[in-house]
């Protein structure tokens, strides 16, 4: 699985990259977290509000800062 | 030496009372007042409640890429109030709504009026300078903002494509439970609050003791923990910079004389508000710092109109601003876009100043 954590390096951004590497780890799945932090990469997903978050080239969350539990669910799927 | 150390001091010195004086002694110096500083902090409040209870979906689906296009420049010149509460965030949104949305046109339009009408900067506006140059500022933000979008629309129709794709372009999900007409009397009842902040004590209250009713009726502790969070991170991202930015203007408020300004900017002619035009597109402002800064210059004796001519091209734009846009759009487009700007908003200033204030 390919996660990318889309965002400027704010806060938020951070915050959403910890918890995507909890979720992966607790989860125990082969995933790579990677950082978009290139305003024109952003745009290329379309997304209107940072953090986002991009699995498998799809956009599940956008704007917002989902917790570790949370982010679990999402990628069980 | 010494000489020179002790002017350094005492410019140092009238810089921290021109800061003190800015937050708690609006009149001159005279009173001690904490009326600036809660009202400031209500407008942050309003701030993070926009952030947090107002749907963003509601407005960002005018600029998906099948919108009107009409309809699109006509919400990204009014949209800056729901969602430039930050300016951290109008960069992303404006390189997407040109790459995945409506286009160039509607995010130049957005990047434009965002910073001069989102509802903190409203208020210091009108507070610090006066309802008239106020009500021009929001006008003329929103009417150039359309003009200007157009305007690059019309430029490089041939160069910028729409991408049809509406897959890739992606909304914000809405968190709050609240519903549309609960979230329409909180804020009425908060702006309420705001503007009597400013004149009366007791409508000010009645509103409050209201507040408090609708926020025991309608919220829950998440809502209310959210609507904190949200508060306190913009206070967190605005209020250090904004300071800093009062003290580098109590600065020049002690350095600069009145001949100098006068000089400079004392008249309004093609060539002041081109000057303050031209120095508000290059000028970095922290966020809302533009307002003190103008109050000054006009104590200093600025004409309104050039005041009026930066205050639409400062904000907007910056040296350090211009090179992240340069990177979206590319340096043409750029430069194409400040030249625009800087000259409307000194025609602006211009006719503001002939016609409005005298």
């Amino acid at each position: 699985m390919e996660i990318k954590v889309l965002g400027k390096g704010c806060k938020k951004c951070n915050l959403l990259e910890q918890h995507a590497k909890q979720a992966v780890k607790s989860l125990g799945i082969e995933a790579s977290v990677e950082k978009v932090t290139d305003i024109n990469d952003i745009a290329e997903y379309g997304v209107m509000k940072t953090p986002a978050l991009v699995v498998d080239g799809e956009v599940v969350v956008a704007g917002k800062v989902p917790k570790a539990s949370q982010l679990k669910e999402m990628f069980k799927k | 030496m010494t000489d020179f150390l002790r002017n350094v001091l005492e410019v140092l010195f009238d810089a921290l009372i021109f800061l003190r004086n800015y937050a708690f002694y609006p009149d001159d110096g005279e009173t001690f007042s904490l009326m600036r500083v809660l009202s400031l902090f209500i407008a942050f409040s309003i701030s993070g409640a926009i952030v947090v209870f107002l749907s963003q979906n509601a407005v960002l689906k005018f600029f998906g890429p099948k919108s009107k296009k009409g309809l699109s420049y006509l919400v990204a010149s009014v949209s800056g109030f729901i969602l430039a509460v930050c300016s951290c965030s109008v960069l992303p949104m404006f390189a997407s709504i040109r790459k995945k949305g409506a286009g160039l046109g509607p995010a130049v339009a957005f990047l434009f009026s965002g910073p001069a009408i989102n509802i903190l900067a409203i208020f210091l506006t009108f507070t610090d300078l006066g309802a008239d140059i106020g009500i021009v500022r929001i006008v003329s933000a929103i009417v150039l903002a359309n003009v200007i979008g157009f305007a690059m629309f019309f430029l490089y129709r041939k160069s910028e494509t729409v991408d049809e794709d509406e897959k890739t372009f992606h909304l914000v999900e809405d968190t709050s439970n609240l519903k549309v007409w609960q979230r329409a009397l909180f804020f009425l009842t908060l702006v309420a609050i705001l503007v009597f902040s400013v004149y009366w004590a007791l409508p000010t209250a009645i509103f409050a003791v209201l507040l408090a009713v609708q926020v025991a009726l309608f919220f829950s502790l998440e809502d209310l923990k959210e609507w904190g969070e949200a508060t306190w991170d913009l206070v967190k991202k605005i209020i250090p910079l904004f300071l800093i930015g009062v003290f580098i203007v109590g600065i020049l408020d002690s350095t600069l004389s009145d001949e100098f300004v006068v000089s400079l900017v004392g008249t309004n002619n093609y060539l002041t508000n081109l000057l303050a035009a031209f120095f508000g597109t290059t000028m970095y402002f922290a966020t809302l710092s533009e307002v003190p800064f103008l109050l000054s210059m006009l104590d200093l004796g600025m004409h309104m109109g050039p005041a009026t001519a930066l205050l639409l091209a400062g904000p907007a734009l910056s040296i350090p601003n211009m090179i992240v846009i340069a990177k979206v759009l590319g340096k043409k487009k750029t430069l194409t876009f400040v030249v625009l700007v800087a000259v409307f908003a000194a025609l602006v200033g211009l006719i503001a100043g002939t016609f409005i204030y005298s």
